[in-house]
């Protein structure tokens, strides 16, 4: 009896339960993308290897040294190898992280390194590195009420007229333990996203956004060693630029020649989406003012 | 040179100042390069760096993991074919020259072209250390003792850098001054403020430019003027330097030597001279009868 989820809108079936993505709307369509644990190839062909991972055109290989391995093949199917004694929360991990931002480009989805929530019905997506705080100032405007749309990986198409729109993720969020406390939200209950790290799975109930949104706005979030906060546009033809630096795991595209494919939704958020800069201190003392800054900015 | 060059020292060792040096001598330029534009010589331990060469988010993973990929990237970024430097690959570093449990280093040496060893008496380290750490010296003394003192350590959050364990202050030295199979220089701080001129025409000489003729002394010594501390102090002043700590002052204070005897008790002092004596010897920072030298 396999699994049914829905997430970027595609139907995903499953041999093995995934904690946190969301039911299938519909599980009598055919499945967009198959996930099975099973044989993967130690090798594949034509590809350009990286440090954990090789990639082609169509396929993708992961090895995560004691966790898993990981095939991804045409956008349709994933294969998981784990390796004997892994948590099932591990497996997920990464299946969650790069081979699904591998799958997303073989099937020419945008995923932007980003978190995004829903305003008015319009999406705001906050990017930016690692650590950058995307996750934190998503999960800040969630407890004021703002859905969350995604976390971490946000799809981004182009629509009708060429607007871009982001597509919803599952409702789930990871948060390090002092973003959690910056949240007032106790780690108690939470399920750590490794054994080993203070990071924390934080499922989100209420306050979903299940449908697509048109993008209004996207920050980039940076961290200065200035006190103050600043939020600076960015016109012209450093958007692209800086619009493109923030394309999910982009080696790993350019490996599989996935660029010209992201053309259309990188040019929908280029002419449509006004871009932003955020730089504050990389602590989380003035949280409270930054995202009242925020919420001032976004809804102008 | 092909591979990597380590720009390695203790922090707050004279890296930066280093740093300053290399960028105005490659530029050659009329005016003095800006010191929010060290480009040339980025981290070693830059999180995003480490994260786009990988594939994988480093925030999901456990330290052991990291330390044992390092390696790997290193190697994958020493052959990268998009990295627009122009004067080779050069990295500051912090970290010990760590072994790993599998006996092989964190920094190979097959993708390493050598090391520039910044070394700074302890003393000094110890003062300089506690400001730009926004800390109390005491903090700064224990952590030039602390063998198991790591930056960016932070294991409730993700800080921009991965964590760099440090060693001690003498261990680090040490660490890196026996590794094998790549060509070290050792560059004194004392002895770039006593003797910038030869100090650094000897750096020149390592990374393999001109440090002879007429054409190429009077490059070092532009450099040199370029990179004085006065001139990065009026940068800072005017424009901030965005690899200050937020907490800490300014991150140039003095750019001398010597300034430990105002600051640190004599406790302190023999803490530091009784942890680290063998390496202050051998670094002439202590003479044959054990008198402090520096």
């Amino acid at each position: 009896m396999p699994f049914h989820y829905t997430l970027y809108g595609l139907h995903v079936t499953s041999e093995m339960a995934i904690a946190g993505l969301r039911p299938a709307d519909d599980d009598t369509t055919t499945p967009d993308v198959t996930i099975v644990y099973g044989m993967v190839p130690t090798a594949i062909a034509d590809a350009k290897a990286g440090v954990t991972y090789s990639a082609s055109a169509r396929e993708f290989l992961l090895d995560m040294a004691d966790v898993a391995r990981y095939h991804v093949a045409d956008g349709r199917q994933i294969t998981i190898a784990p390796y004997p004694g892994v948590p099932d929360s591990t497996v997920r991990l990464f299946l969650l992280g790069s081979a699904l931002g591998a799958l997303l480009h073989q099937r020419g989805m945008l995923p932007m390194h980003a978190s995004a929530i829903a305003l008015d019905d319009m999406a705001i997506l906050f990017a930016g590195a690692s650590g950058a705080g995307k996750s934190t100032m998503a999960a800040s405007l969630h407890q004021r009420g703002y859905p969350l749309i995604a976390d971490d990986i946000t799809v981004v198409y182009a629509g009708a007229q060429g607007r871009p729109i982001a597509a919803p993720a599952f409702p789930q969020m990871k948060l390090w333990a002092q973003s959690l406390t910056a949240l007032d939200t106790p780690a108690e209950g939470l399920t750590r996203i490794r054994p080993e790290l203070e990071k924390y799975t934080l499922p989100i109930g209420d306050g979903f956004q299940a449908a697509p949104l048109p993008i209004k706005k996207l920050y980039l979030l940076h961290a200065h060693n200035k006190p103050e906060i600043e939020i600076k546009p960015v016109t012209g033809m450093a958007k692209i630029r800086v619009l493109r630096t923030q394309v999910y795991h982009r080696r790993v595209m350019e490996y599989m020649g996935a660029d010209s494919a992201h053309f259309a939704a990188i040019t929908a958020l280029a002419m449509h989406t006004p871009v932003a800069i955020v730089r504050r201190s990389s602590d989380l003392l003035r949280l409270d003012e930054l995202i009242a800054l925020l919420e001032t900015d976004m809804r102008a | 040179m092909n591979g990597i060059t380590w720009l390695a020292s203790y922090p707050k060792s004279g890296n930066t100042w280093m740093r300053v040096f290399l960028t105005n001598y490659w530029r050659d330029a009329d005016t003095p390069a800006d010191i929010n534009a060290l480009d040339e010589t980025p981290i070693a331990s830059s999180r995003p760096m480490f994260d786009e060469v990988l594939g994988v988010d480093s925030t999901d993973l456990t330290r052991a993991e990291i330390d044992r990929l390092r390696p790997a990237v290193y190697k994958a970024h020493a052959f990268d074919p998009d990295d627009p430097r122009v004067e080779g690959q050069f990295c500051k570093i912090h970290d010990a020259y760590l072994i790993l449990p599998d006996g092989q280093p964190m920094f190979p040496a097959e993708v390493t072209a050598g090391a520039i060893y910044i070394l700074r008496n302890p003393f000094d380290v110890a003062v300089s250390y506690a400001n730009h750490s926004a800390k109390p010296i005491p903090w700064a003394v224990r952590a030039l003792n602390d063998p198991t003192h790591t930056l960016a350590e932070s294991r409730l959050g993700a800080a921009s850098q991965l964590h760099q364990p440090l060693s001690t202050w003498s261990g680090h030295v040490e660490s890196w001054m026996s590794a094998q199979g790549f060509p070290i220089h050792l560059a004194r701080y004392e002895d770039m403020i006593v003797d910038p001129v030869e100090s650094f025409r000897a750096v020149v000489r390592f990374i393999g430019g001109d440090a002879d003729s007429d054409a190429g002394r009077a490059r070092i010594d532009k450099a040199i003027r370029f990179s004085e501390f006065g001139e990065l102090k009026k940068q800072e002043e005017e424009k901030g330097f965005r690899e200050k700590m937020i907490k800490a002052t300014s991150f140039f204070n003095q750019g001398k030597s010597g300034t430990w005897r105002d600051k640190l008790t004599p406790d302190q002092i023999e803490t530091l001279r009784a942890a680290h004596a063998p390496a202050m010897l051998r670094y002439g920072y202590l003479d044959g009868e054990g008198n402090i030298t520096c």
